[in-house]
């Protein structure tokens, strides 16, 4: 049974940044209408609250235009998730990328790309799981083949090593997690594309730069330079829907874990990844600002930090 | 597969290290010594090894925790062994045990893993239990085992765990 979603539950003005909305517990039906689309064209960033992330996932991308405006029929797509890691709040939730798969294939995506496989019982932690064995075995992993492409508006990166499939696919969908990273203080959709890139020698370029002092051991000795780094590789390519798992997230230890968890229990769906993030950060107790590589994204007009021109809804799901 | 190459080319970098052992030249090089990977295959009583137990070696770290590799490798990583551990119920633990390159490393990355909080444990030289993960020291080794759940079964079988870990890397000193 479906449950239509009504103008009469539209509550605004709750949040500074744009307009909330609470909504019941038939709320995917709901969405699969459309029920309220003419109040997500005017939405740049949508974060639905809610203690399952699979339906929070579905109902914000729903609820920013919905996948078929991201995915169209026989695209092929490739996902960049934060599977890399297994510890709890270090990876995006198998509910939140089993329903991003679920709209590639109901927008009719001809193929799946993942840039990263999963660890090893990964999708043993999602019941749901069980039942879309096919959905995910037709999702492929890559075979890691990179491209050494120019990165012709980068300031300190100039040259990066990428996935073949980051480039070439139709669609790009960026599904990572918000957490704590020791770096940089928060890991999001920005920092997620270095999962495009091999550690060596891109990534690590972005760690120790081109002159590295051969006798320290660190790892962040700039972090001025990281923050430049992310943003001129996203000039390369910028997803077009960005998924951003808040749902349980390290907010010490990261990105590896394990650490201290918090569970804002949110899924956001943005088509601006500057502003996915710039958003986002308040899961970490900080702002934009605070976040050099948001600001450095902004800079080469990546995306927007201004979140009251984006266009923010909040939703909360029953 | 990749697992089996990574033992090998350990084990071929431990055998050189003892080939050289009367080499006059001073070694400044922390040397890999055998992996720990006794030491993740302990038994667990009530619980199973999920799978193969997997070893890296510097900067293989990347393969294992990705990004997570590099405050590791700033306080002097020299190799680490993870396995998994489920029970009949479906409940699953992680361990991973990292040697450093001096005990000084391994005091940095356990202060930095358990941030100073936690329940101290008397396991090895220093142990803390927070909520779902423990941290414990011993020598040079940090040892970071992880439940997926908080329930007492799980957070009974990580101290159980630490325990046997600590004794089996003890045991081959």
């Amino acid at each position: 049974m479906k449950t239509r979603i009504t103008r009469r539950r539209f509550i605004q003005g709750s949040a500074a940044t744009g307009v909330s909305l609470t909504l019941g517990g038939g709320v995917l039906g709901s969405f699969a209408e459309n029920a309220f689309a003419e109040a997500a064209e005017a939405s740049g960033v949508v974060a639905v609250t809610g203690s399952d992330g699979y339906r929070s996932a579905k109902a914000a991308v729903e609820a920013v235009g919905g996948i078929s405006r991201f995915v169209p029929k026989g695209a092929s797509v490739v996902i960049n998730a934060n599977t890399a890691f297994k510890h709890r709040g270090s990876i995006v939730s198998p509910d939140v990328l089993l329903a991003t798969l679920e709209l590639c294939a109901e927008a009719g995506a001809k193929e799946v790309v993942l840039l990263k496989g999963a660890k090893d019982g990964y999708w043993e932690r999602c019941d749901r799981a069980e039942g879309r064995a096919s959905l995910i075995a037709g999702a492929r992993v890559s075979e890691r083949e990179y491209e050494v492409v120019e990165v012709e508006r980068g300031v300190a990166l100039k040259e990066a090593h990428v996935d073949r499939h980051f480039l070439s696919a139709d669609v790009y969908l960026d599904v990572a997690i918000a957490k704590h990273h020791k770096g940089c203080e928060f890991t999001g959709a920005l920092k997620n594309t270095m999962g495009a890139c091999p550690h060596d020698p891109t990534c690590r370029f972005f760690h120790v730069g081109s002159d590295p002092d051969p006798d320290s051991k660190d790892w962040y000795p700039d972090l001025d330079h990281m923050a430049q780094c992310i943003a001129d590789l996203n000039t390369l390519r910028q997803p077009d829907l960005t998924i951003l798992d808040a749902g349980e997230i390290l907010v010490t230890n990261g990105p590896f874990g394990p650490g201290k968890l918090e569970t804002p229990n949110a899924v956001v769906a943005a088509t601006d990844m500057v502003a996915a993030d710039a958003y986002a950060v308040r899961y970490l107790g900080l702002e934009p600002a605070s976040v050099p590589m948001i600001a450095k994204a902004e800079e080469h007009g990546i995306g927007s930090s201004d979140l009251t021109a984006a266009g923010v809804r909040e939703i909360v799901s029953g | 597969m990749n697992s089996i190459r990574t033992i090998a080319a350990v084990l071929a970098v431990a055998l050189f290290s003892w080939g050289c052992a009367e080499s006059p030249e001073p070694e400044l090089v922390v040397e890999p010594s055998v992996p720990p990977l006794e030491a993740v295959a302990v038994p667990l009583d009530g619980w199973a090894l999920d799978g193969e137990p997997q070893v890296v070696v510097g900067d293989e770290l990347f393969e294992l925790i990705n990004g997570g590799a590099e405050l590791y490798h700033q306080l002097g990583f020299v190799q680490a062994a993870a396995a998994e551990y489920v029970d009949d119920s479906g409940r699953a633990i992680s361990l991973e045990v990292f040697e450093m390159g001096d005990i000084q490393g391994a005091r940095e990355i356990f202060a930095e893993k358990s941030g100073g909080s936690g329940e101290p444990l008397d396991v090895g030289d220093e142990a803390a239990f927070e909520g779902y993960y423990l941290n414990a020291r011993t020598g040079t080794y940090l040892i970071t085992i992880t439940g997926f759940e908080t329930d007492e079964e799980t957070t009974d079988a990580i101290v159980r765990l630490a325990e046997s870990v600590v004794d089996a890397l003890g045991a081959r000193s």
